[in-house]
């Protein structure tokens, strides 16, 4: 078992700082950051398997360092370790692993995806 | 009671002025005699406002015209009074961008003058009522009462300006009077006459807003530019804006009936309508005033909402006064490639009051940072395509990208090369993920620093604005203490002056000079029979001809008392002999007679300096010896010759 399959797929500590964060001055700010996020990873998860078909190290290092740090932000905290590893195995290049590290950031994603709708409505 | 009002909020000191090169440009224009070269002096001192002149120059240049490089050439090409609306303009808005009354929008005030400004300068050219530099200063100068109300009175000004009713033009100066005794307008009328500029223009600003028969006016230009600011008003009513685009509202006057009442051909309206909102954004750009909307100028301007921050947070209330009501936030640009972590930081930034801009790249980061001028940079390292250092860089190599304060933002991986980061000319870095309190002090902590470096520039602005002060002011003063009051001759300052370059030219060049000392003759008994008007009369007429007489080149100055010195470089003793030989001629022949009974006469010594004359000094005391012969030999003569030997050494 690695690092990634350790971390809790939501950080609640996160997601409830995030509802702190927009208070009662902004009470759609969580709302707006689950959008902006579902809105801009499916463009990354792109990045990440077009890059590992080719073997892209750079191309996969930087897509992998963004989805990283945006799923952090958002208490995703298994996709971000994966992103990790990721971008760990891109820089020194072993790319033997990499397309199965892309499938399973696809797929816990998808599991992100459902998750944090379900916190939006519970707002 | 008007007046007493006036002076009462002129002793507050806090009506808006121009100051430093605007004003000095106003003082120097005021009256007639100014020539292009001094205006061009003092606009040069102020580095900003000749680049922004000579890229006005140069902004509508027709081809095959050769671009205006010095400020002389600028405003040759410009005419004299749109360079002085420009600096007056510049430097008002300048020391007035912002204030403290709270509800007055000052941006908006802004481009509202300016879009008045270019109105009725365009409807001075089209209806040929007004000179059209003219109509711009009147229109940028119009409402100049509203901002010096908010910086009169910013706590009363800014509660008035809530009120019901304060949108309705006539009910908002009933207001103003029932609170200040007395009214934007007039004020603004007060301020212009102050300024000196035209009374018609005092009387137009009171009168177009209100019903006032036009047909009241003491003036036809009094008539005509209250006619013009009308037409302003109506020019900018959104409906007539919005039949520009083909959406015509039924309110609305019709393009038509504005032409009517204008007397313009309605087939030029749109045309100048485009034009002039087209030269509004120019302006705008000039003057770092933002223009989005076009300002409708029929209804007072539109008062900003009370600060939604210390409604929103009662609480808190008492802190905020405390320590952070004066603390202004800063306007910044935040860039970052992932929209999450942008949101963020933007929502962390605005809450502590700061006005934030964003960018999701780095080409559009630059952009926007050479377009808007934040005061700080806050952007990701790592960015595709151009990252937070290549921005860094990028803006480092311009002048405007110099000024601003960029902070990067790094990950923990990227510490190690945060060297990098400073090298790339940023001022400090924050890591990220960023705990919120960390980022909110690093950016006070460059506030600070931002705030330093503006105190510094603006210390440095008033300082030139001084030197460009002293710099007239010494003019006027060095002209008038080099000028005799009487005959308005150079004086002997002067001549001493003018004569020690002259001789050291001589001397290096190897070139002739001379001099003549001219002394009137008999002049003691000439004021003791007639009186010192007589004598004052004399030494006038004296001048004069000695003015008229004087070759090209040659210099006449009063020495004092009744002598005279023509300073004659290039000439040797003849020639210089041949103009005191005139001199004489033509002050016995032409001075005043006049009911004197007595002819004026002058004795005149003549000097060259050759190898054996060391100095100045020397020279004169040797002319000086030999208008002494002169007059021991008779007077109304002129000597060449010292009275060492025997000869009379007298010509003619």
């Amino acid at each position: 078992m690695t690092d990634w399959q350790a971390s809790p797929l939501i950080d609640d500590a996160v997601i409830a700082s995030l509802f702190e964060l927009g208070g009662a001055e902004d009470p759609g700010l969580f709302r707006e950051l689950v959008a902006l996020y579902l809105a801009d990873t499916p463009r990354l998860l792109q990045a990440l398997e077009e890059s590992s078909q080719v073997a892209d190290g750079g191309g996969l290092e930087r897509a992998a360092h963004t989805l990283k740090s945006s799923s952090a932000n958002m208490g995703a905290a298994r996709l971000s370790a994966l992103c990790k590893t990721l971008e760990a195995r891109a820089r020194s290049r072993q790319f033997d692993e990499v397309p199965s590290l892309v499938a399973e950031a696809r797929e816990t994603f998808g599991r992100v995806v459902d998750a944090l709708m379900s916190k939006t409505d519970a707002a | 009671m008007l007046g007493k009002q006036l002076d009462e909020l002129r002793m507050t000191g806090c009506l808006p002025s121009p100051t430093g090169v605007g004003l000095t440009i106003l003082e120097l224009t005021r009256g007639e005699d100014y020539s292009l070269g001094d205006l061009a002096q003092a606009i040069q001192v102020d580095p900003a406002l000749t680049s922004r002149i000579i890229k006005l120059a140069n902004s509508s240049l027709k081809q095959g015209v050769e671009s205006a490089r010095t400020v002389q050439d600028a405003a040759m090409r410009l005419g004299v009074r749109t360079v002085r609306s420009i600096a007056l303009g510049f430097s008002l808005v300048n020391n007035n961008r912002a204030g403290k009354c709270r509800t007055f929008d000052y941006d908006a005030y802004w481009a509202r003058a300016i879009a008045r400004g270019v109105i009725t300068q365009a409807l001075s050219a089209e209806t040929r009522l007004g000179i059209p530099a003219e109509g711009f200063t009147l229109g940028l100068l119009c409402e100049i009462g509203y901002l010096a109300l908010a910086s009169i009175h910013p706590e009363a000004y800014a509660d008035l300006l809530l009120k019901d009713g304060a949108q309705d033009p006539t009910r908002l100066r009933e207001l103003e009077q029932q609170a200040f005794s007395i009214d934007h307008a007039e004020l603004s009328a007060g301020m212009m006459r102050d300024w000196k500029l035209p009374e018609a223009f005092a009387w137009a600003v009171c009168a177009y807003a209100v019903d006032t028969p036009l047909d009241s006016a003491p003036s036809k230009m009094a008539r005509d530019w209250a006619f013009l600011l009308r037409g302003s008003m109506m020019f900018t009513n959104p409906g007539l804006l919005s039949t520009l685009d083909g959406s015509p509202t039924s309110s609305a006057p019709s393009v038509t009936d504005v032409a009517e009442r204008m007397n313009v051909p309605v087939e030029t309206l749109p045309a100048l309508l485009r034009r002039t909102m087209g030269e509004w954004r120019e302006w705008g750009k000039l003057l770092r005033i933002p223009t989005t909307t076009f300002p409708n100028l029929s209804v007072p301007p539109k008062p900003m909402p009370a600060e939604p921050l210390a409604e929103s947070k009662p609480e808190n209330a008492t802190s905020v006064a405390a320590g952070d009501s004066e603390r202004k936030g800063l306007r910044i640009l935040a860039v970052d490639d992932d929209p999450v972590a942008l949101r963020l930081l933007v929502h962390h930034l605005t809450r502590d009051g700061h006005e934030v801009c964003q960018a999701t790249n780095g080409s559009e980061a630059l952009k926007m940072a050479l377009e808007q001028s934040p005061q700080m940079l806050i952007s990701d390292w790592m960015m595709p395509e151009m990252d937070g250092l290549e921005v860094c860089k990028a803006l480092r190599r311009t002048v405007p990208g110099m000024a601003i304060y960029v902070l990067i933002v790094a990950g923990r991986e990227d510490e190690s090369r945060i060297v990098e980061a400073f090298d790339a000319g940023s001022d400090d870095y924050v890591s990220k993920p960023f705990n919120p309190r960390i980022l909110l002090a690093r950016v006070r902590a460059g506030q600070r620093m931002i705030e330093l470096r503006e105190k510094v520039e603006l210390d440095h602005d008033e300082r030139q604005r001084q030197m460009s002060r002293m710099a007239v002011l010494n003019r006027k003063f060095e002209s008038q203490a080099m000028t005799d009051a009487l005959t308005q001759l150079p004086n002997r300052r002067y001549a001493m002056d003018r004569l020690d370059q002259e001789f050291a030219n001589s001397m290096r060049g190897k070139s002739k000079l001379s001099v003549a000392v001219i002394d009137i003759d008999h002049f003691k008994q000439v004021n003791d029979q007639y009186g010192h008007d007589i004598g004052d009369l004399v030494l006038r007429e004296t001048a004069k001809v000695l003015k008229d007489t004087i070759r090209r080149g040659d210099v006449v100055c009063r020495m004092g008392g009744e002598e005279f010195l023509v300073i004659s470089p290039d000439s040797d003793l003849a020639g210089c002999a041949a103009t005191a030989e005139r001199i004489r001629a033509a002050v016995s022949e032409h001075v005043i007679g006049f009911r004197l009974g007595r002819s004026i006469t002058v004795s005149l010594g003549v000097a060259e300096r050759t190898a054996n004359v060391p100095s100045v000094d020397e020279l004169l005391r040797i002319a000086d010896r030999r208008v002494y012969s002169a007059k021991s030999q008779g007077r109304n003569r002129v000597c060449l010759t010292s009275e060492e030997g025997p000869s009379p050494g007298q010509v003619a």
